[in-house]
């Protein structure tokens, strides 16, 4: 039995389609059931949804085998887990922001508002830049457009919103998409399983 | 002998502790406190575990993080007049280390370890490699060795001449099993296939120790035959399954060769980490081998676990003395 942990939304119904395409599929699943936890002996699949930012936690601490979760959240928390497939989905990017023209004051602190606070100070670290780091948990485009920051850290799609209030990319720290996670001990013990997992999910991979 | 009301993982304990005199090793002691400095300096081998300070009388400790590294720093290796060789010793310990918990409050967490200093020979190896299968042993039937070796991993490294960041992210890719992200690492910093194709493989190695052993000798433009040679012989000494897997790195700067890591079916974390450290002895000014490990009893619920004889340690009859 595998046990995967999904994450909730969009994204999440994807990776279920994968699983389904692989062989991975659940009978018991019924979208938009209350239902917690759906297993199926057959495939020997058992699967649950959880909030996007705890797919890790439920990896990392052994309840779910494997899980898919964005680079973002993995870069935040850096979990210790195998991250064992690039799922080609789901595709953005980390970047630093700011208004049109922005000039840096390298004479003081750079204000960076971001709702991922370590990855915005280990990258800001790898550039030997001296950051104050603003963590807000939603509207993150606001803070420059109100003086609250000097640029914000945070995932571009489209661009759409940053070019709607006068921001534009400054720089793009790392580019996203959602990944295969593996408990590495659950690796150990069911290698043949989460091996057999990978391989047939990789057949189904968008290529670039 | 009878011990009445002894709990399950003390039990453990005293079986696993009981095991190791028989074996001849002696007990050593540590302090619970080091010098703040003492862990500053080696903060590289703690590995991101925290370091809790106190204030004692204006002299700044910190609570112990880590008991290899108190014990390569306080014991006596006497050369031996004979031979001119640093004598060995076969040690055990059965300490606390203090770690902050995710709640801000402390972790007082258990370990026990066994190190040999001195000199380190295939006996002492296939010795080690004997007490750490019986260790997990005592702890589940169910349990699976894996091992790594930091030497082949820093030659590989070395191949791909990074700056200490990307280093850094090389490493991580190797320890998450990540060949999608490494590959484009390579990409961004122009490096040829040859040159990264060593460490490509160390990500994809087969677990099985004969085919991973196959596959690294089919690497090309490394001289590593002597560190697989010393991988043949520790998975000959395996009283259990012994796989290989190259995810598991230890600091370049401690540790030299063979690294392990223990798992028990069920425990989502390793319980039980080792491996050969002659850098660190080098640190502290001693010209000696090392090898050891520790089963870290924080991370086993001993409701679950726990494969011991209990009737020695629980009693057969009704009697309440010891």
């Amino acid at each position: 039995m595998i046990k995967f942990a999904l994450p909730k939304g969009r994204l999440g119904d994807k990776a279920y389609n994968f699983l389904q395409q692989a062989g991975f599929s659940c009978a018991d699943y019924v979208a938009d059931s209350r239902k917690l936890v759906f297993t199926d002996p057959v495939t020997g699949v058992s699967l649950f949804w959880v909030k996007p930012t705890d797919v890790s936690v439920y990896v990392e601490e052994g309840a779910a085998d494997v899980g898919f979760i964005g680079k973002d959240i993995l870069d935040e928390y850096r979990p210790d887990v195998y991250e064992l497939l690039d799922m080609n989905i789901g595709k953005c990017r980390m970047c630093v922001a700011a208004k049109q023209g922005f000039r840096d004051d390298t004479s003081r602190p750079l204000k960076v508002a971001t709702k991922f606070p370590n990855s915005a100070t280990s990258y800001f670290q790898s550039k030997g830049r001296e950051v104050q780091i603003i963590k807000l948990n939603g509207s993150i485009e606001l803070a420059p457009v109100l003086g609250l920051s000097d640029v914000i850290f945070d995932i571009v799609e489209t661009g759409t919103t940053l070019r709607e209030n006068n921001l534009e990319v400054i720089d793009e720290a790392f580019k996203i998409s959602m990944r295969l996670i593996a408990n590495k001990a659950s690796y150990k013990f069911k290698r043949e399983d989460i091996q057999r997992l990978t391989q047939e999910l990789k057949k189904y991979i968008p290529q670039s | 002998m009878y011990i009445k009301n002894i709990s399950m993982a003390d039990g453990v304990k005293m079986q696993i502790k009981s095991l190791y005199i028989d074996y001849g090793y002696e007990e050593y002691h540590l302090s619970g406190f080091e010098e703040y400095s003492f862990y500053a300096e080696n903060e590289s081998f703690l590995n991101s575990k925290d370091v809790i300070a106190v204030n004692a009388g204006g002299k700044l400790l910190a609570m112990r993080s880590d008991v290899t590294l108190s014990i390569a720093k306080s014991i006596d290796l006497h050369k031996d007049p004979a031979t001119g060789k640093p004598q060995t010793r076969k040690i055990f310990y059965d300490e606390k280390v203090f770690r902050k918990g995710t709640g801000g409050g402390i972790n007082d967490i258990s370990q026990i370890g066994v190190e040999i200093m001195g000199v380190v020979n295939e006996d002492a190896t296939k010795e080690l490699c004997s007490l750490f299968g019986k260790t997990l042993a005592m702890v589940s039937s169910e349990y699976a060795v894996d091992i790594s070796h930091m030497g082949i991993i820093v030659k590989a490294l070395k191949m791909l001449s990074l700056d200490r960041n990307l280093e850094r992210s090389a490493l991580e890719c190797l320890r998450g099993k990540n060949e999608h992200d490494f590959l484009r690492l390579m990409e961004s910093q122009g490096c040829k296939r040859a040159q990264y194709m060593p460490f490509l493989t160390l990500i994809t190695l087969p677990s099985e120790g004969s085919k991973a052993i196959s596959r690294l000798r089919s690497i090309t433009g490394l001289d590593i035959s002597a560190e697989i040679s010393e991988m043949e012989s520790f998975l000959r000494s395996a009283e259990g399954e012994m796989q290989v897997d190259f995810s598991i790195v230890g600091d370049y700067n401690y540790y030299n060769g063979i690294i392990f890591k223990g798992y028990v079916n069920g425990i989502p974390k390793a319980v039980l980490s080792g491996g050969r450290y002659d850098k660190l002895l080098e640190k502290f000014g001693k010209s000696a081998q090392a090898i050891g490990f520790a089963l870290y009893l924080g991370e086993i619920d001993f409701r679950n676990y726990g494969n011991i004889d209990s009737a020695s340690y629980y009693g057969t009859d009704k009697g309440d003395t010891i």
